[in-house]
């Protein structure tokens, strides 16, 4: 189940493009815990899925490769929000 | 923030170990990123810091954990054995071959002892033979049963496998399992490759020449005259040629993969220590075959120098050249294959 979380906590916050370490920094502060050694290659699946754009920008003072959403990226975060709020309602009415 | 020079250097092994656990042509591009990643968190956690030192970079590996875990996190999980079982997987399968070769070893001596005579060359066959097998056999049994643990634990996170106390502490960061930076890796020369292409082709063209010609050459005695063809290799060595056409192309095919690659790798080395095995044992039956050239016709139509046993005295230059090759080439591939074992190339 965490494994879909992940995907879903990286995809909403790549609407504006990040590098790797800011966006750790980002949802870790959010308080959602999230590792360098899952959340690198997991920014590297989604780009093979080609939800994802990357660069490699040279900023001072060391590159630093950007990631951020593309229209399909967006497309499947608008849909995976919506289940992830439908599915939240269910489990709210089961557990209650 | 600077990073001084030993730091640099370890930062250098940790990501080479991280290399060499990774396949593909995104290998450098996600070396590059742990970089960039190591040096944001380096830049976090000592702000205060004007030069990072060893020990600065030491607090980041250890949370990140050994190279090959880093590197484990990008493998798809098609690997028959991934890295977190293959440092267990090797020391059993070294130990189980070691061992099944020691006891044929043994069993070999025994039998040799008490069985009946036999000539040297009949027991060292017959134990070549058993120990291969046995030793295949084994490594096949260890490796079919490590590839089920890997598939039985597949769908865990290195974090995940508790059970595996052993396994998590050989996956922590150890400096001193970091490899060694390549000091002394051959420089691919794009020059150098050329030449042995071209070198390798006139080498195949020649050989087969001979093959074709059965060892003669067209010599023409005197101007006007037609051209005789008079035998220089003599039957002794025919049929090695293609074995040695064999090898030239074997080696003209390494040359063309390099220069297509650009770089040398694990598998050109390893090409090349393979064909310089078989260019030795090629030369220990060249040598077993002597005389392979004969000079007497060829003397007594062109040359008509007045030397004493020319064959004799060619052939005997030809063996000690030989010799001499196949020591050097013994001496070359020894240290080939220690420096390829103890530092892979990528």
């Amino acid at each position: 189940m965490r494994r879909g979380v992940i995907v879903l906590a990286a995809l909403s916050q790549l609407e504006q493009e990040q590098y790797g370490y800011s966006l750790i920094k980002e949802l870790n502060d959010k308080g959602f815990e999230v590792g360098q050694d899952t959340l690198y290659p997991l920014l590297r699946r989604l780009e093979e899925q080609e939800l994802l754009d990357s660069e490699w920008r040279v900023e001072d003072p060391r590159p630093r490769r950007y990631y951020v959403l593309n229209n399909t990226g967006r497309e499947l975060l608008i849909q995976l929000k919506t289940e992830w709020r439908e599915q939240v309602e269910i489990i709210k009415e089961i557990i209650k | 923030m600077k990073i001084n020079e030993k730091a640099r250097e370890l930062l250098s092994r940790y990501l080479l170990g991280v290399k060499r656990h990774l396949s593909g042509k995104d290998r450098e591009d996600i070396a590059k990123e742990i970089e960039s990643h190591i040096f944001d968190t380096l830049a976090e956690r000592f702000p205060e810091v004007d030069e990072l030192t060893v020990e600065n970079l030491e607090v980041i590996f250890r949370e990140m954990g050994a190279p090959r875990k880093v590197a484990w996190q990008y493998r798809p999980q098609r690997a028959l054995i991934g890295p977190r079982f293959f440092p267990i997987y090797a020391i059993v399968a070294r130990i189980l071959v070691a061992v099944v070769v020691g006891a044929i070893l043994l069993s070999s001596v025994i039998a040799t002892v008490v069985g009946e005579p036999q000539s040297f060359w009949h027991v060292l066959g017959n134990f070549l033979g058993s120990a291969w097998s046995g030793a295949l056999s084994a490594f096949g049994v260890v490796t079919l049963i490590f590839a089920g643990i890997e598939r039985a634990v597949e769908d865990k996170s290195w974090d995940e496998m508790e059970d595996f106390e052993e396994l998590k502490e050989i996956n922590e960061y150890k400096a001193s399992e970091l490899p060694e930076l390549p000091q002394r890796e051959k420089k691919f020369d794009r020059a150098e490759t050329v030449f042995e292409i071209v070198f390798g082709m006139i080498g195949l063209a020649f050989l087969t020449y001979i093959q074709a010609s059965g060892g003669a050459f067209p010599v023409r005695s005197s101007a006007g005259e037609s051209a005789q063809f008079i035998q220089i290799f003599t039957d002794n060595y025919l049929p090695l040629v293609p074995f040695a056409m064999g090898i030239t192309g074997l080696e003209l095919a390494r040359s063309i993969t390099l220069f297509v690659q650009g770089h040398h790798s694990g598998v050109t080395n390893w090409w090349h220590i393979a064909t310089q095995i078989t260019n030795v044992i090629l030369m220990g039956f060249t040598l077993n075959a002597m005389p392979i050239i004969t000079l007497d016709a060829l003397n007594e139509a062109w040359l008509n120098v007045n030397i004493a046993n020319l064959d004799a005295t060619a052939n005997l230059v030809i063996s000690i050249l030989i010799g001499l090759a196949i020591f050097g080439t013994i001496i070359d591939v020894s240290i080939k294959t220690y420096r390829e074992i103890k530092e892979p190339s990528c």
